[in-house]
């Protein structure tokens, strides 16, 4: 299970590369290859398809290959779980359990306050 | 039929009281969680009650014999068992109580499974683009600017922090997020609060259903809370909330502040972040008591139910 991820993780990093090159191209599985010198075509494809299965690259068929192409970049994805990360409203965060919500401006302000205060001279005054 | 009024009643007791005295009670934070075993025993017993009565009433109605629909009878056990209307009444009970039943039941699973899809979504993804950090080796590092931690649960349940988070906070602050972080995943929190979340987003115009969520999840807080003090000290967790509530709030914003900053430990306007602060700048008071009577509370609350349908057995 773990190495079935680190190989997606592989995989899906040579795409990013290589889509960085060409945004507009799609890869087949003999693109993918090179950096996975030790795993069989079949393993690569099998990897392509749990991909695509998960959404991360889109499978276009021409004929008897199969073309690849990732469906957002690295930064994409980050975006997208760092946005679910900070959202606000309760709806999406609900898989999610938060250290802390970020405040609206107003309290920001006190919260500032009190921070300094905890900073300064009174670091060890002020907890019990 | 006096299992279900007896149940009926449990409900009524145990609604009430819970709204005068648990919900949005300040003496919970004392001792958070002992107060999210009472909220979960009081949970479960309203469940229980409110499905035992339904199928009470749906097999009591349902076995009523026919001759005593024309009995004047006026004690308040035939008042209450006797059927409504013709013997259509069984069965439109029965359906009205299978079809509640299905709806709650179904809006449960439904947005259980959302929230379980939501979960995997985000375990892949942190799968491909998520980090190994050599200073934190149980945690996931995402290479963003802006301060964030959180904690994913599912089988692998992991700590997520931003590079913006590691960025800003001081060594000590972190290692109190880290802590806090940690106490989730150990007391499995996220599986405490799947079911009060799943109630609130099946049952979405309930104000109620909603406060009890954010009540249960402010507990949550601050039981973790405690364990990163008692690990860290309570100025590294105060500076932590602090720092990580406001660093990427604008500083030029110019909102009125609110609260009163000069006297301390601060008075601070109510919201779950600042009587987080609040709670770890004062001293700890009699926690134990607080404890003990969530803890007694929770097993009455828990006993409830059963009692009710023990006596009615007994008193037929």
């Amino acid at each position: 299970m773990a190495r079935l991820g680190q190989l997606e993780r592989t995989v899906m990093e040579t795409l990013w590369d290589l889509a960085a090159a060409d945004p507009a191209a799609t890869f087949t599985v003999r693109d993918v290859a090179p950096t996975l010198p030790d795993h069989a075509y079949t393993t690569i494809h099998t990897v392509l398809h749990r991909l695509a299965g998960k959404g991360f690259v889109v499978r276009i068929r021409d004929g008897k290959t199969h073309h690849y192409r990732p469906t957002g970049t690295r930064e994409s994805y980050v975006t997208e779980l760092m946005q679910e990360a900070l959202a606000t409203t309760s709806d999406s965060d609900a898989a999610l359990v938060h250290f802390v919500k970020t405040v609206p401006p107003n309290q920001a302000r006190i919260l500032r306050e009190v921070l300094s205060r905890l900073e300064g001279g009174s670091r060890d005054k002020p907890t019990p | 039929m006096i299992a279900a009024a007896l149940l009926l009643a449990v409900i009524v007791l145990l609604v009430w009281p819970t709204r005068v005295l648990l919900m949005g009670a300040r003496w919970t934070w004392l001792a958070p969680r002992a107060a999210v075993a009472l909220w979960q025993a009081v949970a479960v017993a309203t469940g229980t009650a409110i499905i035992t009565m339904m199928f009470e009433l749906a097999s009591t109605t349902s076995a009523v014999p026919d001759h005593r629909r024309n009995v004047t009878d006026l004690t308040a056990k035939a008042i209450v068992s006797r059927p409504i209307g013709s013997s259509h009444g069984h069965f439109f009970s029965l359906v009205a109580g299978l079809i509640v039943a299905t709806l709650v039941i179904g809006a449960l699973l439904v947005h259980g499974i959302g929230l379980i899809r939501a979960r995997a979504h985000q375990q892949a993804l942190l799968d491909l683009v998520g980090e190994e950090s050599t200073a934190i080796p149980d945690a996931v590092l995402l290479g963003h600017p802006r301060a964030a931690a959180y904690t994913v649960g599912g089988r692998r349940p992991r700590i997520v922090v931003s590079s913006g988070a590691v960025d800003a906070l001081a060594d000590d602050e972190l290692a109190a997020v880290l802590a806090h972080e940690r106490a989730h995943l150990r007391a499995h929190h996220d599986l405490v609060l799947l079911p009060f979340r799943c109630l609130t987003s099946a049952l979405p115009r309930s104000r109620a259903l909603a406060g009890v969520s954010n009540d249960v999840h402010a507990l949550i807080e601050m039981a973790a809370d405690d364990r990163a003090i008692r690990q860290c000290g309570s100025g590294a967790l105060a500076r932590a909330i602090c720092r990580m509530a406001t660093t990427d709030v604008p500083a030029s914003s110019d909102g009125a502040a609110v609260g009163t900053p000069g006297s301390w430990p601060p008075v601070l306007p109510a919201s779950m972040v600042t009587s987080r602060v609040e709670r770890a700048l004062r001293p700890r008071r009699n926690m134990r008591m607080a404890a003990v009577g969530s803890g007694v509370s929770a097993l009455c609350v828990l006993a409830l139910p059963f009692l009710a349908l023990i006596a009615s057995v007994g008193g037929r």
